[in-house]
Parts: structure tokens; sequence; C-alpha cells
């Protein structure tokens, strides 16, 4: 075992017994959920109950002649776990799987689910419980809860709270672990999920300190207590992972039952419709800004993944390739996508709605449901669509295309406030026409800025004038303020389509084509081959040079002195003149940079990043040989 | 556009919910200027008079102080910026009434620079003459048609004289009519001329005014330093000779010298207000201060500063040399909430809107109020999607209407809009509770039915009637207790109400634990409280009026416990000086605490007064504070649905994004496992290329990718393929 991080504490928070009849009643009653007591903002959003201390340091937003000590208010309905909410940890948090033979996992469980033979127990726990599609646990999550439960057992809560769970003591797991023994499973598969369990424990135990999520997996507290234990908790954990086929029954009707027994949830929606058997549910989410910061708030651990693209083999595919390869691929999932589609088309009406924006948002291009829109309803109303994601996009194109296309009004404006009161002078009379915009995304990168978005939130809060918008950007929010939001006055709607963003992104470049590199390198070989043999040498000099400096993030170039005393060591040059000449042809063709540090001498750079330069240098190396 | 949506509704329906929805608006809006009124006076005030110094200056007595400090009123508002928009507009239209026709509004998104902020000011300061007053359209006709690069301070400066001298003449000619700037609709009429400057009671021309702009008074009470000046404005005639005594000497003695002035010569000040001051860049305002402080000798121009957080923003925002040239005062605007629960009472907690809203929503919109923007604005918009969802959801609305209107739809309705009706749950389980033989008769019989309808109706009217008067009882009983277990706002009580009966909520047992100990000096003026809020409703609902009897025969008896108490307390005395005799410490002890036991057995003549007015209370509300779903009918008026209106008003993008990256089939409804999803999830982290889209996302599924691509072993085309497939 790795040795105990020294800063790992034990945290005891003081909980009411309502909390802990609600913990325990939650569950199917043996199994204790455990509560994230180190988390102190998590046990908080718990419930509205807990104790009042807790939620002492709230804004004081009452009148001003109240007292200082109480607040009344508390936020539940605002704030309050709808059922099955999106967890904030899950969507602040940046989830690397981190076990590392996840994926061997995944497969070996499916291995299993086709051969009839294999006992099927490891099954559900490996892998998503078959009934519960909404929770979007990784099979590692599912693995880590049953870790868990010897740690709850153990952590002390307040008599009552532990007399009220039953304490699990080593007695009752016995007990269960009779039970278990009537499920007949072969010894040596089981000694397989013990020793896999082992090494899973092993690496949970020392990536668990960068663990993102705030998962409530925390394995060395509880060894913190006792040492010599881990030892026995190994044998815990195998009986309660094997425990796991009878437990799965209980777990999924509560689960089935929960979904079901809310269906009238969304009452209102599409009323007198008939779509598809289930509609979509919504998606719940507490936004807690305890879990945003419990999540990125710890500079100390960044946790991005090291397994960038660049580590493969072939990172990257010339334009065409990628084309060709994805000409190829037929989309998936089309008639269930036809139909999510077909859902949003029965909200269209809503969107007429007078006096208030839509905002889209959600996964998948938006723009051909908004087209779609457009064609059904826009037809014989005045509307101009934006493309927000057109990368030359300014605010005055906007509002000159509906000055001038829509208004007919051709004369010039001094300034775009200008032309804005003159939009709104139009539109904000009675008995004006109606204007529509249809903004495809409105977080485009020329729309962002605060001027454009105060601009735009101006033209929505005009009366006659309707705005209809997508947004992509996950932090695309940001971008606007409680003022430009009451501007605006937009109602949120959930418009995910699951379709490609082939349209938003063509004016971007793509992560999987090779950029520029591609084109520099073969023009660099173009050039390289014309040179004279000194000249290359000078070149591969410079590039070797740059090569080893890599690792340096301050690199600035090689300076001209030091580069003149490596050419004439290597005999390369005989004078700096002839130098000079060469560089300044280098510098002709764009492959070389110079560049005056801040001591006044001239730094010679290539223009290539690492990996290119690589792979140049390697290819000039087999020709050489 | 509205005809769209109106497609969707039934044709009565689609003319309640702009009605209702106007009304709220409406209802809101004359809340607003009522809400302010207080301030709005003041400011007014304020202007005028400083318009009036300014006039004296400019009639060339010069005075020695004071030249350049431009007369700031600075008016602190608040975080809710959505609403300021709304309070500015409103202080806009009571200065064009009562004060003066040259205003300008600056915001910060028009003034990036000092040249645009002038000409928005001299623009709006030269244009809105021509708007308002139409008699002077021929004489300033240059006004408008004047080209930007002409707007200039001296271009005011001219055109303002020309007003004066314009109005001077007309002044001469039509003296005798009064002023004639006096118009009809304006709301002043009756404090006689509005330019009459002397009548004005503040004279505030003492030295605290040349205090470097710094804020005079204390925040909370902003304009009640003078006293006896500020007199409410009709009395201003009357009480000018006693109010001129506490001019300076000096001004008195003008007033004496010149007694034509206060007639002719007061000219309308130039107003300019400027939203958002924090907005603004500093230099821009530093700029524009000092500008308008060269003028100040030809201009009587006069600053409103609109400031969210406190009055030191403005100057911590201005150097030393700008903020001495304001002399500005402070403000305090009606907090929002003030606001909100004028709102709550006049929209929510009354029949004149027939709408009403449940207990989920309305905790929603108080959740999302409170915590997050305090702005009524955006309360009034929460209130309207509910609105709205409540009408296009529910078929059975087109009753949701007002009492008379709604007697004949019900005398109107048609076979398939009773069949809605019997529908409805609530009144499926009214008819179950009939006899057998009215049930019949009510789900077959359309008259019967409809005459049913009819004072269900009423009856679920009055029944709310009263259940918002009991809530008022509730907070005037609880909110002075000590932690206010119910809260202390009626808001917070009704938000309890709403949601689950009062009787068995926590809170008010705690309440009543609580009643049960309170004084007799606390309880006396709370119960007069109670009774006051009752005799308002209690001409119109019998069951009120009965318990206001009841109570006041209680107030009376509580009044006359002096006399009874002498009479019952004597006996017990005797016996605690008998027990005084016992010699050892421990015989005591226990004597005292038998004495102690026994006396609190037996309670006093207001003990037991005090528990016989909370049963008679607690009584009341068990009946009539019950759940609103016990009401039949109650989904025609009541909208009880919080998670749509949350889904639309708080926008979750965030969590979308995850889910349907995360578990994709939660939007895609196959029944997938969990590796079809994880696969669709690679193919699209990287088909869509999306070099600024979703990072994160993207990084977590290329990690995944990598494994797979380790575990399989395959170059990345290969595994594309076969994930594609």
């Amino acid at each position: 075992m790795m040795p105990r991080r020294a800063r790992t504490t034990l945290s005891v928070t003081f909980i009411n017994d309502k909390l802990v009849d609600k913990i325990s009643n939650g569950t199917d009653g043996k199994k204790v959920t455990p509560i994230p007591l180190s988390q102190r903002g998590r046990s908080r959003h718990r419930s509205a109950q807990t104790p009042a201390g807790d939620n002492d340091d709230l804004p004081q937003l009452e009148e001003m002649d109240e007292g200082i000590n109480d607040v009344f208010f508390k936020p539940t309905e605002l704030f309050e776990d709808g059922e099955d909410p999106v967890k904030g940890s899950a969507v602040f948090g940046f989830r690397t799987p981190k076990k590392k033979w996840g994926m061997l996992e995944k497969a070996g469980s499916a291995k299993m689910l086709d051969s009839p033979s294999t006992p099927k127990i490891p099954r559900s726990s490996l892998k998503h419980y078959p009934d519960s599609p909404r929770t979007p646990k990784t099979p590692r999550s599912s693995l880590k809860h049953y870790p868990d439960s010897p740690r709850t057992t153990k952590i002390p809560r307040t008599p009552n709270s532990a007399a009220k769970n039953g304490f699990r003591t080593p007695k009752s797991h016995q007990r269960s672990s009779e039970v278990f023994q009537e499920v007949t499973t072969p010894y040596n598969f089981r000694n397989r999920v013990k020793h896999r369990i082992k090494k899973i424990v092993c690496e949970e135990e020392s990536s668990s300190e960068e663990d993102s999520d705030g998962s409530n997996y925390s394995l060395s507290e509880s060894d913190d207590d006792d040492d010599n234990e881990s030892k026995e908790n190994f044998d815990d954990f195998s009986e309660s992972f094997i425990r796991t086929p009878s437990r799965t029954p209980k777990r999924t009707p509560i689960r089935k039952t929960l979904s079901s027994s809310t269906p009238g949830k969304t009452p209102s929606r599409t009323p007198g419709k008939v779509g598809r058997g289930r509609k979509i549910k919504d998606v719940e989410m507490v936004g807690r800004s305890d879990e945003y910061f419990n999540a990125n708030g710890d500079l100390g651990k960044v946790i991005t993944s090291d397994h960038t693209l660049s580590r493969l083999e072939t990172p990257r595919l010339a334009p065409d390739a990628l084309q060709s390869i994805l000409l190829g691929v037929t989309a998936t999932h089309q008639a269930e996508r036809k139909a999510l589609i077909e859902e949003h088309r029965q909200m269209f009406p809503r969107w007429m709605t007078e006096g208030f924006s839509i905002f889209l948002y959600g996964f998948g291009s938006k723009k051909d449901l908004l087209s779609k829109f457009q064609q059904e309803y826009l037809d014989e109303y005045d509307h101009i669509v934006v493309n927000g994601f057109f990368p030359s996009l300014t605010l005055k194109n906007i509002l000159n295309n509906i000055t001038e296309d829509i208004l007919d009004q051709s004369g010039s404006f001094h300034s775009i406030q200008e032309q804005l009161e003159f939009i709104e002078e139009i539109y904000s009379k009675p008995n004006a026409e109606s204007l529509f915009i249809i903004i495809h995304n409105l977080d485009g990168p020329l729309l962002r800025g605060d001027k454009t978005q105060s601009a735009i939130a101006h033209l929505a809060s005009i009366t006659n004038v309707h705005l209809l918008a997508s947004i992509d950007h996950i932090n695309a929010p940001l971008i606007f303020d409680s003022g430009k939001m009451s501007s605006y006055n937009a109602l949120w709607c959930d418009a995910t389509t699951l379709a490609p963003y082939s349209e938003e992104t063509s004016y971007e470049n793509s992560l999987l084509v090779q950029q520029s590199g591609s084109l520099a390198l073969s023009s660099l070989v173009h050039v390289f081959k014309s040179l004279t043999p000194n000249a290359k040498g000078i070149f591969l000099l410079l590039a070797k040079h740059q090569l080893d400096q890599k690792d340096k993030s301050n690199y600035v170039g090689l300076s001209f002195n030091d580069m003149y005393q490596r050419c004439r060591e290597a005999f390369l040059v005989n004078s700096d003149l002839t130098l000079r000449a060469q560089l300044t042809e280098f510098k002709d063709h764009k492959l070389i940079r110079s560049k005056k540090g801040p001591d006044g001498i001239k730094n010679l750079l290539i223009s290539l990043d690492s990996t290119t330069l690589q792979d140049f240098i390697s290819q000039q190396e087999l020709e050489n040989l | 556009l509205s005809g769209n949506w109106r497609e969707l509704l039934t044709t009565t329906t689609a003319d309640s919910l702009p009605l209702v929805m106007a009304a709220t608006v409406s209802v809101s809006k004359d809340l607003q200027d009522s809400i302010h009124a207080k301030v709005f006076q003041d400011l007014v005030e304020f202007i005028r008079d400083a318009g009036m110094r300014s006039n004296i200056m400019i009639d060339g007595i010069k005075s020695k102080e004071g030249q350049s400090d431009i007369p700031t009123a600075c008016l602190v508002t608040g975080v809710n910026m959505p609403d300021h928009d709304a309070i500015f507009g409103s202080l806009v239209r009571l200065l064009v009434d009562g004060v003066t026709p040259h205003i300008a509004k600056l915001q910060s998104r028009d003034c990036n620079t000092v040249r645009g902020a002038i000409f928005k000011m001299i623009s709006q300061l030269m244009g809105q003459n021509g708007f308002v007053d139409p008699e002077f359209e021929d004489e300033i006709i240059t006004g408008p048609s004047i080209k930007r690069a002409q707007f200039t301070m001296a271009v005011l400066t001219s055109w303002y004289k020309e007003i004066i001298s314009a109005e001077d003449t007309r002044e001469s000619t039509s003296k005798s009519h009064g002023s004639p700037r006096k118009r009809a609709g304006c709301s002043h009429k009756d404090m006689g001329s509005p330019y009459k400057p002397v009548g004005s009671p503040y004279k505030p021309v003492g030295s605290p005014r040349k205090t470097m702009g710094s804020p005079r008074k204390p925040m909370g009470s902003p304009r009640m330093p003078k006293g006896s000046p500020r007199k409410p404005m009709g009395f201003q005639s009357r009480d000018m000779k006693s109010v001129k005594d506490f001019g300076s000497p000096e001004k008195r003695m003008r007033l004496n010298d010149e007694p034509r002035l206060p007639r002719g010569g007061y000219h309308p000040p130039l107003v300019v207000i400027l939203e958002d001051v924090e907005n603004f860049p500093a230099n821009v305002l530093h700029d524009l201060i000092l500008i308008c402080s060269e003028h100040r000798c030809n201009l009587p121009i006069v600053f409103v500063f609109g400031v969210a957080t406190t009055s030191n923003a403005v100057h911590r925002s201005l150097s030393q040399d700008a903020s001495a040239c304001v002399a500005m005062e402070t403000f305090q605007a009606q907090p929002s909430t003030h606001y909100l629960n004028h709102v709550i009472e006049k929209v929510l907690m009354t029949e004149k809107v027939p709408f009403h809203i449940g207990g989920r929503p309305f905790k929603l919109l108080l959740d999302i109020f409170l915590y997050s923007d305090l702005s009524v604005k955006n309360f009034v918009k929460g209130l309207k999607l509910c609105m709205m969802e409540h009408f296009l959801g529910n078929s059975s609305t087109f009753l949701c209407c007002s009492a008379p209107e709604r007697a004949l739809r019900i005398r109107a309705m048609t076979p398939a809009q009773l069949d809605i009706i019997r529908k409805l749950p609530s009144f499926r389980s009214y008819v179950e509770n009939r006899p057998p033989k009215e049930q019949a008769v009510l789900l077959l019989d359309e008259k019967v039915t409809k005459s049913t309808v009819r004072t269900l109706m009423t009856e679920l009217d009055s029944w709310y009637l009263r259940f918002c008067c009991l809530v008022k009882v509730v907070s005037a009983l609880t909110s002075s207790l000590p932690h206010s277990p119910l809260g202390r706002q009626i808001r917070e009580v009704l938000a309890t109400c709403l949601s689950r009966p009062l009787v068995e909520s926590e809170e008010f047992k705690e309440a009543q634990k609580m009643l049960k100990l309170m004084a007799r000096e606390e309880l006396l003026p709370i119960l007069a409280n109670i009774l006051e809020i009752l005799k308002e409703q209690s001409g119109q609902d019998e069951e009120l009026s009965e318990l206001y009897n009841e109570l006041a025969i209680m107030l009376g008896r509580l009044n006359s416990l002096d006399q009874l108490d002498q009479v019952i307390k004597d006996s017990p005395a005797d016996e605690a000086q008998l027990s005084f005799q016992s010699s050892d410490r421990f015989h005591l002890k226990e004597k005292l605490l038998e004495m102690a036991k026994k006396k609190s057995k037996k309670p006093n003549a207001y003990e037991s007064l005090r528990s016989e007015l909370l049963q008679v209370l607690v009584n009341t509300f068990e009946q009539h504070l019950q759940l609103l779903n016990k009401q039949p009918l109650h989904e025609v008026l009541f909208f009880d649905s919080s998670s749509v209106v949350k889904r639309h008003l708080v926008g979750m993008p965030r969590a979308a994004l995850t889910t349907a990256l995360s578990n994709p089939h939660h939007y895609l409804q196959v029944g997938t496992p969990a590796n079809t999803a994880s696969r669709l999830k690679l193919s699209y982290g990287i088909k869509e290329n999306f070099s600024g889209r979703l990072r994160s996302k993207i990084q977590c599924s290329l990690g995944e990718y990598r494994y797979k691509s380790e575990t399989v072993n395959s170059t990345p085309a290969e595994l594309k393929a076969q994930d594609f497939q």
C-alpha cells in the first residue's frame, strides 16, 4: 500500500436526525449512502434542514431593520434537488478517467456479456445498471461505490445516527456474506475479482489525491483509524462486491418507481399532442457555486490529461484523409435524433411568444432547427438571420442589414448608437411591423464583446423586435450580466439535437487535421532540396539546436553570434557575411524568424512546432543514410 | 405575432391572458410610482430648489458662494439594475410634469467618449423642449436641426438664453394668466405654479453645501435635517412667512429688494440624469462635470446621479477637482424588497387579478429574486411566464377571468368545455364526496353542473380572499417573535401557507410555543394590529367578521384584566408564608419546588385568556389555511408547477451539455447499454471538430480515446473505422 497522505484529515459533521432518516430511507434500508462529510458544500445542499449555523454566512437580503443573526428564507425551491438532478460536481469537475485499465475492464465485461457460460456477476458492477439510464456513471464510479461502505461505517457520527443506521459492524458483514454463499460463484473467478479489486484499491489510493469530482471515496480516511484493518477490508470489499447481484434488483425498482412516479412533471409541455411514448425529462441541475469551487478551487492539483493527440503515432491526418474517413461514416441513431428534433418542433409555437427572447442551448447544432422554425413560422414576417459563428461578423453588419435591407434606409449613420436609436424609434412604435432576429451562436467569437452584447440586448428589448438565439460555448452564459439578461428578457430552452456542428465549425481549424505544419513541412522540404550542402548544414544545425531546447518554455532562439561560432566550428561558413547572406535567404523563404531580444541581440528561430521539426530532421537523416 | 400563439388557445382564453398580463403590469407600474413617491418628491423639490438658486445667479446677482458647484442629487438605487430604467422613467415623467421640460437622460452605453456624452446631453436637452412645449415650437425651430458637429455648450447657452428671453416676453404679456407653463394634466396643479420658487421652503444656503460634495447627511434619513421647513407641498403658501426666516440673511434681503423675481425670473433648470454613474468611464464623467461647471454661471444645470452602491463610489471614481464641482446630496430609494412586498400584496394576494400562483412556483420566484438579482422586473417576468404556462397548458383556464365575465362564460359553456371541467381531478374528487344521487346529476345534467361550477368558483374566490387575509393575520401574529420561525415578511408566510397546511407545519408549532409565553404588553398591540387587518376584510366575508367580533371581545377582556387580577390574587400568599417555618435547607428547597409546581399548574386569568385566544386563532387557521389543492376547481385559477417555469427561467446549458455528452441516451432515448453510449460520445468528440468548443469535454473524450487505442492496440484510423461501424 502506498504511504498515507499526511493531509488527510477526518472531519466530523453533526447532522440532525431527520437528515439521518432521510439518508437511511433514501436507499433500500441496508446500504448506507455515504454522505460526503468532508465536503461542507455538499452537506449543506443535501437538505435545507442542516444546522442553522451552516447558513449563517448566506447573504443577508432582508429588510434593513431585521436582525442580524437569523436568516429565515432558505432557497429550497431554487436550489433543491429535483429528482435525479445532474450533479454539480459532475458538471464543473474535469473528469478524466483515472483508472488505468478501465477500458480493459469494460472490454472484458463486454466479452463476458457475450459468452453465456461465464457468470454474470461482475457485469452489473462493472457496467451501468441497464435500467438506470439517467445516471451518468462511469464504470469507475460504480466500482468505487463499493469500497465506500466500510468507510461509512467507521465515520463517527452522532451516537444517535449511528444507532439508527444500524452500524454495520464486521458481524453484520459476516451475516450478509452468508447470504451470498447462496450465489454460486466459481472460486477462481472470485479470486480474480478479489485481485482486481486489490489492484484497483491500490490505484485509487494513489490517485485519490487527484480525485476531482470530489466523489465520496476516501479509503485512506478509514485507514487512518486502523492500518491493520486494510487486509480485512479487502475481504470485505470482495464480499460486498460479489454481493451486488442480489442488491441490484433491489435498487433498480426504486429507480424505476422514481422515474415513473413523476410522469406529470411536465404536464403543460405540448399539451394535447402525442409525441413519443416517453417525453424527455428536463435536465435538472442545481447550480451551486460551492460545487464549482470544490471542483475547481484547489489550484494545487490541476488535473488535465496528458493524453494528447500528439502522443499518438499519427496524431493528425491530412484534411483529405479526414474528409474521406468522415464521408464513410454513417450517422448513428438517426431515428432517435429525428424524434428529438420532432419534439423540439412541437415547441415552435411557444417560441413565438410575445415579449420574450428565446435562448436555445444544448449539445448539437441548432442551426437546422432554427432554420426549420424560420421556414415554418417567419415567412410572412421581416426577419434576419445572423451567423454568429462567422469569423468576420461585426455588429455593424447586423445593424446595416436591418437598416438597409429591411428598412430601406440607405443613409449612413455616424455611430452605432445612432443607428440603434433609429431602429429603436421605428420598431417601438405600437403599430410597427414585427422584426425577428435569429442569431446562430450568440456566443460567436465576434459577438462576445461587451459592447456588441449590450447592443444586441438593446435591440432585443425593443418592443417589436424578437430575438431567437442559440448558444454553444460551455461558458456562454458568462457574457450576460444581469442588466443584459433583463434586456434580453430571455427564456431558456433545452434544444439538444446531437446534430453535427458541420457548418458552425467549418470556419474553425480541426484538431485532427494537420495544420499549417503540414504545409510548412512540405514547403520546407521543397526549399531544403534546392539548398547548397553548406546551407543545408546551417539549417540543420539551427534546427537541431532548437529541438534540444524544446523543453524550455522561454526559449527565444539562437543568437547570431553563437550561430556564427557553431557554423565556423562545423566549417560551414568562413565569414559572418556568408552566414548573413544565407540567413537572409532562409528569411525570404520564411523558414526562420529573427527577433531582437531584450539585450539587443538578434535571435534566430525556426517558426515550426517541435513535432514537425522532429519529423523533418528524422526524414533528413533517413535520406542521408 | 400574437395571432400565432392564439392558435393554441381557445378564443375565450386568448382574451384573458393579455388582460391578466396587462393588469399585472399596470399594477406593478403604478406601484413603482407610489413606492418611490416619497423619494421622488424630495428629489423634485431638490431640483426645483436648485434651479431657483441658479436662476438668481444667472440673473446677474452673483452670490459669493457656490458659483461653480453643480447641485447634484445622488439617488442610491440599489443593485437591482434591471429595475432602474423604470425608476428613472417615472422620475423623468414627474420632472416633466412639475419642474422642467429640459431633461437629458444619459446611459453609460451611449457615453463612451466625452464628445458622445455632450452630444447626447445637448441634443436631449434641446430636443425635448420642442417635444414637450408645442407652444414654443416656432421660436426654437433651430433646435433639432442643428448638425451634430454644432452641438456645443456655446450653442446650448445661446439657445437657453433665447428661451429665457422668449419666456420673459411671454411672461410680461400674459402675466394675468399666471404662469404660462402651467399645462393641463400637470399633476402639481394644486400647489400653484410649479415655477414659483420662493415658495419652496427648503433653503440649504448654509455652509454644508460647500463641503466638497461629500454626502451631507447620513444615508438612512437623507432629507430630514431641517425639520419644519420640509412641509408637505400643499402648505407652501401658508408657511411662507415662517419659512423665510430660515433663509440666510443675505438671501432674505435680496428677496425683499426684488419682489418680482419669483414670478418673472424663474427659468426651468436643465436636468442631466446619469443613470448608472458607476458604469461611466471615469474620464468622461470627469470632463462632463468640469465642462458643465464651466458653464454653470449661464446654465442652471442640475445633475442626478443614479448610484447602485453607495455615494462614495462617485467620489472614488472622480478626481479631486471634479468632485469639488459637485455639491452632492444623497437620496435613498426604497429597497426593492419593499417594492416586491407591495407587488405580491397587490397582484398575488388579491381577487382583482384572477390568476393565482401556487406554493412551489411562488417559492421559486422568490428564491430567484432574493438569491440572484433582487429585481422586481424579473419577478414580474417570471410571473408572466407562469401566467403563460397556466393559460397555454391548462384548457380549463377559460374560466380564469374576472367574476362578472366568468358568470357569462359559465352560462355560455359548451358541452366540450363542460367535459373539461368535469375531468378536473379536484372536481372529480368533489363529486365523489357527494351523495350518489347528486353525483349522477352533476355528471350528466348540464344545468346543475353549471350552477355548481358557479357556486364553487365563487366559493374559491372568497376562500382565497379569506386565505390571504389570514396569511396577513399570521404574519402580524408571528413576525415579532424571536427568531421569527415563520419569517418576518408576509411573503414568507404566504409561501409557507401555500405549500403546506400551516397548522401542521413545524414552523408554526414552534411559533405557537413562543406565543404561549407572550407577555400581555406584547400581545395587546399585536391583537390590535390583527383586528385592524380583519376590519378591512370583515365587510366582505362573514367568517372573518365573526372572527373579528370574537377577537374584539377578547381584546376588551384583556384590557379589563387589571381589575380582575387583584381579586383573584390573594390566597396562595398565606401558604407560602407557612412553609417558610421549616429550618432545614433541604426541606425548604423541596417545598419551594413543590410550590413552583403548584403555581405553574394554576394559570392566572391572563394566561387562560391567552390560551383561549390562541386556540381561537389556531382553530381558524386550521379551518381556512388549508392546502389549495383541497379546494375544488383550484386548477382553474392556480398555477402550481414549478419545474416548467424553472427550466425556462434558470437556464442550465452546462448541465444539458454534460448530460448530452456523458449520457446521450437521455436525449436519444434508446435503451443503449453503456458501451454504445461511450462509443457515441467518442465518435462525436472526434468527428465534430470543435477546437474552441467544449474543450474539457473533448479532452475527456480524447482521454478515453487514448485508452481505447491502447487497449485495442490499433492505429487511430482503424479504430475510427471500427467505431463508426
